[in-house]
């Protein structure tokens, strides 16, 4: 009994879609970094599913280094949210305007 | 006889004088560098370092002469190469000597005077703090003189051309902690480049025509050169001439020149640097005898400035000026006789107002001298009876430069205007020549009047100088010039047989006289019946003291004491204009390039933060930016993929 | 001996103590400076040994060495030094120990200031050398950092903004010439980027016009030629003074080298039809920094004018198209390397005592410090050519050699030598003449160390002023066939722009109305042919 592909790649998309909402409409940056990884893991399910559908590897190991790349960038991103709650003893995301011109 | 301008140059002999030539210029440059390097540790032995090369020069320079005389007159030629100097592309220019009867004569006047001059400066500069700086520039002035003399190319002779005018800066800023002196020695320099830049392009002109600048090649091809490119080259070598030997349009250097030393002035300012200008139109006398009509141009310009110069010296009243002007004066006589063509007679008269112009300019510095370094003629007067040796060497000076009949002055004078009155169109000139004659008298004479005789003016000064005779190291160089002053007419007693006259003939080639304005006899007797009312009239004039002017002269005067204001025409004419060019460029190079330069960037920078706006900071804005962004892209490549091809694989999958 | 690839290891004995000084100890200044100083006198060693083996009379390159690099792209390593190149790595590698030994009291950041000066050399010596286009574009961009890092680290006041502009100007000129440098691979039927195989490609004469342009923004900008100039003054004025001494001794020198080695004989049709206008700039160079120069109230703004005044006679030179002035303007390079190096030198070490620029704030020094004074005259004299000296060795030439090609800017250019005895003697004349007054009061005169820095210049100023015949020997054969080959071509191409250069306006005329005879076409391919 097999699940049919679409349904995965719905998923994923539903996925997708949820992590995108977080990263936009939340304001608490660890939130907004727990959406991203909704949406990279979306992208993994997206990858094996057309792996199994295509019947080669190529798939699963991007996959791989997605997972890879994105424990690096747990690793940076929460360096760098703990730098930023240590200098505004706030995570919020809105009260970061270096950028701003 | 065949000289130079038949290319008959022969190489120097192993082992003879003129092989060994350059070293009369290379052991004073020498000289003067050790003593620029350790001079000061020589202490009391440095002028005798300095003396010592002078008199190598002078040994050798005799030698060469009596060597040069020894040969067939056909065979005084003698050029000799060291090593070569310039190899550049085309151009190849040797470190090579041209040992001819008119550069020994020059040689002979230059290490001679040089000298004495030297020795002279033992006495004069004795309380000086600089004297191995002094002596060092003196040889090194030496060594470059003989360099512009000897040189067998052109390029040689502009490289002791531009050496002398260095060693001319140095030494008229010796005394640089003075503002005004170190402001005459740049302007002389400064004035001598555009005279020199007259010369490099008349070397480029003949470097163009004949493919080389070496003396024993350009001269025996310039016959072969069309007119238009001999007008040229006579006109810029002319115009170079005028720079270095103080003419009209660009005298005004050397009356400021006085600031130096006063034995700087006797050598360089007076009987050596100034009178290269009539060397070098002498030495290019083969290219001039082609064109008469711009030696006619020379003459006539020499003789303006002669009038002008005599002018001026009669309203000056610094014991220096007066012999400045005169000296600009004389050059001026000596280019009138090279302008004619009359070229042994230019030279006869350089040597000796080398000797009588050197006197005066020494007498001069042991008057200064005696009356601690006043130089007003107005305040001296009497100092005859003080300073026998010096005013009776100085009186020898003043008849000789009057042309007192006898003298040194009056033979060369006396041949010039002969040569004038042979020439045709040269009646103007030639009456310019006389009248200078009479002015140059009169101005003399009043000098020495002033200086010398009357009441002793100096008594009545606050702080009045007690005058005394000057030591033997600067009363002998007086007395042995005072001897050449008197002698020296036996170098050339007759214009055409004379002793000179037969010696030059292989180096320059003389014009054809071609008229008769008025009889020789009858000149010679208007001349000196002219030198002698001068001196009469000067001696009658200010033996009494200086002259109160009338009321109605009084601008006439007093625009000659300014020196016709000629200066103060050029500052405005040419210094000030230019001053403000240079200005307004550099303000345009600051707001006009700098401003495009610095604008282009400040229309950046706005440009890039009216872009900036767009960053507002939040994060999240930006992430909706991506998302719109990415959606629309995949939108745009779905669309695409799908109006190019049905059945994709992706979609294939998919069913 | 011989085997030893000698260009290689000039270039790699700087990088390498570069990169040792780089790893020492940031506060041993003393090990740091005397590795700096032992490398720049091996770098100087290896140079001589260079010059040694340098076989005169030869026009090619020689040493040779290649080595395959991005095989891929036909980019390859490939060192050669001929004449001209010969010349400016002599006067690079001469200067690398002097301005060691005159930062040798830097205190402040020494370790990067030293690892800067021998990456500067490094990089410097191998764009002489370079005969691959990729290497030199390398070498050529890889010199701007370090020589950036000198201007906007240890400059003056205004150093952020010098430093900038020179970035920004030389960094556009040099990517307008990487376009032109691709354009080259891509036309030349992408075989490579050497040297060799680059020249002689068969241009039309608009493709040659555009790629000229593009390498003269290069070119030029470095020169600099005027109106691109105005990042030099600030460059000078605000670097220290080694970097002032580097800049004018050797990095305005490429742009000059860059018109001989690739302008030239890449684009000799473009070469002839600009020629005039290059002149043009050149005079305007020569005439224009020097009345600029008159009024400058800043000692090093002035020097810096007096660059673009010289410089223009590089230009001059260069584009006279004849042998005369092409061999004059290779020397003039390194005489006002010289020079106005030592000019620097000479300014700087007043600076350090003094920490002023300015013109009037001096007065009487030749009487407080003799021994500068001297130095400073004899260095004046050598920049305002002053024949005996260097100066005048170069200049006369090339004055010459562009009185032949354009009479005018011949005549034009020889005003500049006047221009040149005013603001040079009117400085030296405020500064040192007169009363000991301002900041000459109590100045002492130069240490050991400071003589001997200088000395070494003002002797080979003397050497090369009475014997320059060793340079010329060198440059002769080099530029002879280069001018002859841009010649040649142009007189395929356009024989009448040639007439008109050489003012040979009858021989044009009566070219074309009769066709040549046989006897003269013979003639002509004897030309080419050489």
């Amino acid at each position: 009994m097999s699940v049919p592909a679409g349904y995965y790649l719905i998923l994923a998309a539903a996925l997708f879609s949820i992590g995108a909402v977080g990263v936009l409409i939340r304001r608490s940056v660890i939130v907004m970094f727990m959406c991203v990884e909704l949406m990279l893991n979306s992208v993994n399910l997206t990858l094996v599913t057309f792996a199994r559908i295509q019947a080669n590897l190529d798939g699963q190991v991007l996959a791989f280094f997605v997972i890879v790349v994105a424990a690096a960038e747990v690793v940076v991103g929460l360096a760098l949210v703990v730098n930023l709650f240590r200098l505004r003893a706030s995570t919020d995301a809105d009260g970061v305007g270096a950028l701003r011109a | 006889m065949t000289g130079l301008a038949e290319g008959a140059a022969v190489a120097a002999p192993a082992g003879s004088p003129a092989a060994w030539a350059w070293l009369m210029a290379v052991v004073p440059l020498a000289s003067a560098a050790v003593l620029l390097l350790v001079g000061r540790r020589l202490g009391r032995a440095a002028p005798w370092v300095a003396i010592l090369s002078a008199g190598f020069s002078l040994t050798l320079a005799v030698w060469t002469a009596v060597w040069l005389g020894a040969r067939e007159a056909g065979e005084r030629t003698v050029v000799h190469t060291v090593a070569t100097w310039l190899p550049a592309g085309d151009l190849e220019v040797d470190w090579a000597v041209l040992v001819d009867p008119l550069a020994v004569a020059m040689s002979l006047l230059v290490t001679g005077v040089g000298l004495l001059i030297h020795v002279y400066s033992l006495g004069y500069m004795e309380h000086d703090r600089d004297i191995p700086r002094f002596f060092a520039y003196l040889n090194l002035f030496l060594g470059s003189m003989l360099v512009l003399v000897l040189g067998e190319s052109l390029l040689t002779l502009f490289v002791g051309w531009e050496l002398v005018g260095l060693c001319s800066y140095l030494l008229i800023g010796f005394w640089f902690d003075s503002r005004a002196n170190a402001s005459a020695a740049k302007k002389a320099f400064v004035i001598n480049r555009v005279g020199d830049v007259g010369f490099m392009i008349a070397m480029f002109v003949l470097f163009g025509a004949i493919g080389s600048l070496s003396l024993t090649e350009v001269l025996p091809a310039a016959e072969g050169l069309a007119g238009g490119t001999l007008i040229a080259v006579g006109l810029l070598l002319f115009l170079g001439a005028t720079g270095k030997s103080a003419q009209i349009p660009l005298y005004i250097w050397l009356p400021d020149a006085m600031a130096g030393p006063t034995p700087v002035s006797a050598l360089i300012h007076a009987a050596t640097m100034v009178t290269a200008g009539v060397y070098l139109v002498a030495r290019m006398s083969p290219l001039y005898v082609q064109i008469p009509e711009i030696g006619l141009v020379v003459a006539a310009v020499g003789a303006a400035t002669a009038l002008v110069a005599a002018l001026i010296a009669v309203a000056q009243s610094d014991i220096k000026r007066v012999l400045a002007y005169s000296t600009v004066s004389q050059l001026g006589y000596m280019f009138m006789a090279v302008g004619v063509g009359a070229y042994s007679a230019g030279i006869f008269h350089l040597l000796t107002h080398g000797f009588f112009k050197a006197l005066l300019f020494l007498a001069a510095g042991s008057v200064m001298h005696a009356m601690a370094d006043r130089g007003d003629i107005r305040e001296m007067g009497g100092l005859l009876r003080d300073l026998p040796i010096t005013g009776g060497t100085a009186a020898v000076g003043t008849l000789a430069i009057a042309g007192f009949p006898l003298t040194a002055g009056f033979y060369s004078k006396e041949e010039i205007l002969a040569a004038v009155a042979d020439t045709a169109g040269g009646e103007v000139i030639l009456a310019i020549g006389l009248a200078v004659a009479l002015l140059t008298a009169f101005y003399m004479a009043r000098w020495f009047a002033l200086v010398f005789l009357g009441p002793r003016r100096f008594e009545e000064l606050e702080d009045p100088p007690h005058p005394h005779e000057s030591p033997l190291s600067m009363t002998l160089p007086l007395v042995l010039l005072a001897v050449a002053s008197l002698g020296g007419g036996l170098l050339n007693l007759d214009p055409e047989t004379g002793l000179l006259a037969g010696w030059l003939a292989p180096s320059v080639v003389a014009f054809e006289q071609t008229a008769a304005i008025i009889g020789h006899g009858l000149l010679e007797a208007i001349a000196i019946a002219l030198a002698l009312v001068g001196l009469a009239a000067g001696v009658l004039l200010y033996r009494g003291g200086p002259r109160v002017v009338s009321e109605a002269s009084t601008p006439v005067v007093r625009f000659a004491q300014d020196a016709f204001r000629v200066d103060e025409l050029y500052r405005a004419a040419i210094v000030t204009p230019g001053h403000w060019l240079a200005v307004g460029l550099a303000w345009f190079d600051a707001r006009g390039i700098d401003g495009l330069v610095n604008g282009a960037g400040r229309g950046t920078a706005a440009l890039a933060t009216a872009g900036a706006r767009v960053q507002t900071g939040f994060v999240r804005s930006y992430a909706l930016a991506v998302l719109i962004g990415t959606v629309l892209l995949i939108a745009a490549l779905v669309g695409v993929w799908m109006a190019a091809a049905d059945d994709l694989m992706l979609l294939g999958g998919w069913r | 001996m011989a085997d030893l690839p000698l260009l290689t290891l000039l270039i790699a004995v700087p990088a390498a103590v570069a990169v040792l000084v780089a790893a020492m100890p940031r506060h041993a200044v003393g090990p740091i400076r005397s590795v700096s100083l032992v490398g720049s006198l091996v770098t100087l060693g290896i140079a001589v040994a260079i010059v040694a083996a340098f076989e005169v009379g030869q026009p090619g390159f020689q040493l040779e060495e290649q080595a395959a690099w991005i095989p891929q792209w036909g980019i390859s390593y490939r060192l050669g030094v001929d004449g001209i190149s010969l010349l400016l790595v002599g006067l690079t590698a001469f200067f690398m120990p002097l301005v060691v030994l005159a930062a040798w009291h830097q205190q402040e950041r020494a370790k990067g200031f030293f690892v800067s000066l021998m990456a500067m050399g490094a990089a410097m010596l191998g764009v002489f050398l370079a005969l691959d286009l990729i290497l030199f574009y390398v070498l050529f961009e890889a010199m701007l950092v370090p020589m950036y890092a000198l201007i906007g680290i240890w400059g003056g006041k205004q150093r952020r903004y010098a430093a900038i502009k020179f970035f920004l100007y030389t960094l556009i000129g040099g990517l307008l010439m990487l376009v032109a440098i691709l354009y080259l691979y891509w036309s030349a039927g992408a075989q490579g980027f050497d040297y060799d195989l680059l020249r002689g490609l068969d241009l039309t004469g608009t493709e040659q016009l555009w790629l000229f342009l593009a390498f003269f923004a290069a070119f030029g900008i470095k020169v600099p030629i005027f109106p691109f100039h105005t990042w030099l003054p600030d460059a000078h004025t605000e670097a220290p003074t080694v970097g002032s001494v580097i800049l004018a001794a050797v990095l305005l020198k490429i742009g000059g080298y860059g018109f001989l080695r690739f302008s030239l004989p890449y684009f000799p049709e473009a070469t002839l039809t600009l020629a005039p206008w290059m002149l043009a700039l050149g005079v305007i160079g020569v005439l224009y920094g020097a009345l600029v120069a008159m009024v400058q109230r800043d000692i090093k703004r002035l020097i810096a004018y007096s660059s673009v005044s010289h410089l223009g006679f590089v230009v001059l030179g260069a584009f006279a198209l004849n042998q005369t002035g092409a061999a004059g303007s290779v020397v003039q390079m390194v005489n006002h390397g010289l020079s106005t190096g030592a000019l620097f030198l000479l300014v700087g070490f007043l600076y350090d005592r003094t920490h002023d620029r300015a013109i009037a704030s001096y007065s009487g020094i030749m009487r407080a410090t003799p021994v500068f004074g001297g130095l400073f005259l004899v260095t004046a004299m050598s920049s305002l050519a002053l024949p005996g000296l260097n100066g005048f060795t170069g200049e006369f030439p090339i004055l010459l050699g562009t009185f032949e090609a354009l009479p005018l800017a011949g005549v034009l250019a020889t005003l500049g030598v006047i221009l040149a005895a005013i603001y040079l003697l009117w400085a030296y004349q405020r500064m040192f003449h007169g009363p000991v007054e301002g900041r000459a009061v109590g100045l002492t005169d130069l240490t050991p160390r400071e003589v001997g820095v200088v000395a070494p210049i003002v002797v080979l100023m003397l050497v090369i002023g009475v014997y320059p015949g060793p340079l010329y020997e060198r440059v002769n054969p080099t530029v002879e066939a280069l001018v002859d080959e841009v010649v040649a071509v142009a007189e395929d191409a356009d024989l009448a722009t040639l007439r008109h250069l050489t003012g040979d306006a009858g021989a044009d005329a009566e070219l074309v109305i009769d066709p040549p005879a046989d006897d003269e076409v013979a003639v002509d391919d004897e030309e080419v042919s050489r």
